[in-house]
């Protein structure tokens, strides 16, 4: 997976290949944005498969 | 069904060709055709066409994997991408699905040319009686009026009249539904693809390959069969569902760019993206994960000839074995003698000639012929024969001549019991020998030369047998039986012993397996007293049945099924072959009957029973690694889905095709191969798809698409405010920043997903053995 990262990570900030998958430049705010947006998601993530909310949600 | 029977039961054996039959000199029977009659009726168009092969067939495989209908549409929308002059576009689009396709279809033809070469060592064969001997041949070489040689345990290959002496007892099930053996004789007719059960005899070959009942049958259904497996059809189920939702979505953006006048060049593009949520690959990479599995497997001595039997094997909660042939090996050795009233060395002789004119030969006869054959008397005149059966259990010769008159007997004591004597005094041999876990017979006489009646399985015997002596045999345990059943236990399988011998005979033998001495026992005269709900009950404590005839196998194995349970059935001799169609798995050994080997799911190759954990193991696997896989491509598709729904309907896009690209290559594409390779081995809970869906796929892609949509306002919204408005709002500006920015987010989000849907474990823990699938998904 971290290879997986480092891979898409050369593609955003090699220009060449960032424009050959249509990508845009982005600012480091809104890289932190994405980062921050992430870690909510897998806290929530966590949160819910781990306590399994959903299943309590629908009985099941 | 009942048609056929009909059909069959109305075809005697005489008609046209029992003239024929009666033309034929003694001389062909004795020496059959010669090679250049075999060469003429060849020549004259009367040799076998054999039906179409139930495998799929190369240009299937090709027909459905690239010319199906989301191929169709994918392609298409990539040609109308080229007209437009967006050549990357459609390059990037429709490269990775190309390539995926390439490696899926190159693995998936080389495994079938693979399983079909390991197949051509198992199948049937025909035994012919050629230029005066014997001969092995494929069942495509067999012409019309070939005498065909037919054993206990054989497939019929072909359809035709018995032209020789002797009757056989046919299992005609898998043709009519009628699970009782029927006695046939000369002039009968034999159907392909029945089976004999006992006897040994001769029938002239008239309706071969094609033309057979069976061929004629199985021609058309065999060539088109479903080969889908559960988890097969419930992904084509998904496919076409979000084809469905794929086209509805089509239609409302053609509805959308007629409106709202969208550019045609940007209409194609995101058409692009939106058929891009058919996880169309998934099918041909689950067929192709059996398709390696099923290699694999065969590397390890299992041959898999249906493919759902690799799903079956991660199910198995129940084994249940016979106990000759696949515990112990089929091999007897005589170990004792027992006379009665006449000394040893006349027991000797009596059980040599005995065993000598006993016209299918098995594993019993053979010992005894091996142990006594130097005081035994050949070429008496035989005047019946009753050849031993499974649900008899004793078989039985009439002597006509005066050195050895009357009718001789040798079966189980318990089923010769009420014929004998009244006064037959039998001793403690019997029980003595059966504690140490040897097999014993009785052998008996009855002075007459009676007829003795077939039709009644419980009662041809006289009354008044003389009991002459008895016998115990001993079997030889596989070196490799009691590892592999403590594996088995470890893989939390439950062990069923189901056998025709006595039950203490059994349980000798499983204590020395290594079972506990704790197990019970059932027999199947107890068996036969319990209602249906008492044998469900009885059945689940009880590890050894003795003494349990074909039919109460085939009871046993359907009360387990009733019971929620999956069952694997290991067989070798036609005695299993009711019991492995009732199993969910049937497993036959390769030196079984051709009957076993028909009609299983599993061939276990070289008779290597040790394989079959590691086979379970590799099922289980398999199972838990494409589950694994589909989770994350059910989450990642409809992450996307409602993500195209909400953005479209907020007034933007959330995709360009070649983001689409990346986004399949990093999140499913590459992570599908991690998932493979740590996929472990363990039960499966069984989920349906709802509650899969429910659990995993439902609040994955709402949090996601949630976040997701978050980030992409977040972008959106100052970009929008900043940049002056552009001349192609879809390539320039906001919506391309804000693209931009999704697509990472849902990168990182679905290389972290992987994690969730497979924990790393501790290096210890982690499986060493390696799933080479390498192939892609989209």
């Amino acid at each position: 997976m971290l290879g997986l990262l480092l891979c898409f990570s050369s593609i955003l900030a090699i220009a060449p290949l960032r424009t050959l998958f249509n990508l845009q430049a982005l600012d480091p705010g809104t890289y932190l944005l994405i980062g921050g947006a992430t870690l909510v998601w897998a806290i929530l993530m966590y949160s819910i498969l781990h306590f399994h909310l959903f299943e309590r949600f629908f009985r099941l | 069904m009942l048609s056929l029977t009909q059909t069959l039961a109305s075809k005697p054996g005489g008609c046209a060709r029992q003239k024929m039959k009666s033309q034929q000199n003694q001389t062909l029977l004795m020496r059959g055709l010669s090679t250049h009659e075999v060469e003429e009726r060849r020549a004259q168009g009367l040799g076998c066409v054999p039906p179409p092969p139930t495998g799929r067939s190369y240009i299937r495989i090709i027909r459905e994997n690239v010319f199906n209908t989301v191929n169709t549409i994918l392609f298409s929308i990539a040609l109308a991408l080229v007209l437009l002059g967006q050549y990357l576009d459609a390059l990037i689009s429709v490269g990775v699905v190309s390539f995926n396709l390439v490696i899926s279809l190159f693995q998936e033809i080389r495994a079938k040319r693979t399983l079909d070469h390991i197949a051509l060592l198992t199948r049937p064969h025909a035994v012919v009686l050629r230029d005066g001997r014997e001969q092995q041949i494929h069942p495509e070489s067999v012409v019309v009026d070939d005498i065909m040689v037919v054993h206990p345990g054989d497939q019929i290959v072909v359809d035709g009249p018995i032209v020789g002496e002797g009757c056989v007892e046919v299992d005609e099930s898998l043709l009519t539904g009628e699970t009782d053996p029927i006695s046939k004789g000369k002039g009968d007719r034999l159907y392909a693809g029945t089976f004999c059960v006992t006897g040994r005899t001769l029938y002239r070959a008239d309706k071969i390959g094609i033309q057979s009942v069976a061929g004629n049958l199985t021609a058309g259904a065999r060539a088109y069969r479903d080969m889908a497996t559960p988890l097969q059809r419930e992904i084509a189920l998904i496919i076409r569902v979000l084809l469905l939702i794929a086209l509805f979505l089509e239609t409302l953006l053609i509805a959308a760019s007629v409106v709202s006048t969208i550019p045609l060049v940007e209409t194609v593009r995101m058409a692009m993206v939106i058929i891009g949520i058919v996880p169309n690959g998934l099918f041909l990479s689950i067929s192709v994960a059996y398709a390696l599995g099923a290699v694999r497997l065969a590397g390890k001595g299992a041959l898999v000839q249906k493919f759902n039997a690799i799903e079956s094997l991660s199910h198995v909660d129940i084994l249940c074995t016979d106990k000759t042939g696949t515990l112990t090996t089929n091999e007897l050795e005589l170990t004792a003698l027992h006379p009665y009233a006449i000394d040893e060395d006349m027991l000797r002789e009596l059980l040599g000639t005995y065993s000598m004119h006993v016209s299918s030969q098995n594993a019993t006869s053979n010992a005894i012929r091996v142990a006594c054959q130097e005081q035994a008397r050949p070429g008496l005149p035989v005047r019946q024969e009753i050849a031993f059966s499974s649900a008899r259990k004793w078989s039985a010769l009439v002597f006509g001549d005066t050195v050895m008159q009357g009718v001789y007997v040798l079966g189980a004591p318990e089923m010769l019991q009420p014929f004998l004597i009244p006064d037959a005094a039998l001793g403690t041999f019997m029980e003595t020998e059966r504690e140490k876990g040897l097999r014993v017979l009785l052998f008996a006489r009855y002075p007459e030369p009676v007829f003795l009646q077939t039709q009644d399985a419980g009662g041809t015997l006289p009354a008044g047998l003389i009991p002459l002596g008895a016998l115990s045999l001993r079997d030889t345990i596989r070196p490799e039986a009691r590892e592999t059943l403590a594996q088995f236990m470890a893989l939390g399988v439950q062990l069923k012993i189901i056998s025709g011998d006595h039950p203490q005979t059994v349980t000798a033998l499983a204590l020395q397996l290594g079972l506990h001495d704790k197990i019970k026992v059932m027999t199947g005269t107890e068996l036969e007293q319990l209602d249906d709900a008492q044998l469900a009950q009885r059945a689940e404590e009880t590890t050894i049945f003795g003494r349990i005839t074909p039919h109460q196998k085939e009871r046993l194995i359907k009360t387990f099924r009733q019971n929620n349970h999956y069952i694997a059935m290991i067989g070798d001799g036609v005695n299993d072959v009711l019991s492995l169609k009732q199993a969910n798995l049937g497993i036959a050994m390769q030196s079984g009957s051709q009957a076993t080997r028909g009609v299983a799911d599993l061939v276990l190759l070289n008779d290597t029973f040790a394989s079959l954990p590691s086979a379970v193991h590799e099922g289980q696997r398999i199972r838990n690694g494409m589950q694994d896989i589909l989770k994350l491509f059910l989450a990642r598709v409809s992450s996307v889905t409602l993500l195209l729904v909400a953005i479209t309907f907020i007034g933007g896009f959330p995709f360009q095709p070649r983001q689409t690209s990346l986004l399949t290559f990093f999140t499913v594409g590459i992570p599908t191969l991690a998932l493979a390779y740590w996929a472990r081995p363990g039960h499966t809970a069984g989920q349906s798809l709802i509650r899969s869906l429910v659990r995993f796929v439902m609040p994955v892609s709402l949090i996601t698409c949630l976040i997701a949509l978050g980030v992409y306002l977040a972008v959106l919204i100052p970009a929008t405010l900043t940049f002056p408005v552009p001349t192609n709002p879809y390539r320039e500006g906001a919506i391309p920043l804000a693209q931009t920015a999704l697509t990472v987010f849902l990168v990182l989000c679905g290389l972290l997903l992987v994690l969730f849907v497979e924990p790393p474990t501790a290096p210890g823990q982690v499986n060493q053995e390696r799933i080479t699938t390498g192939f892609l998904h989209y």
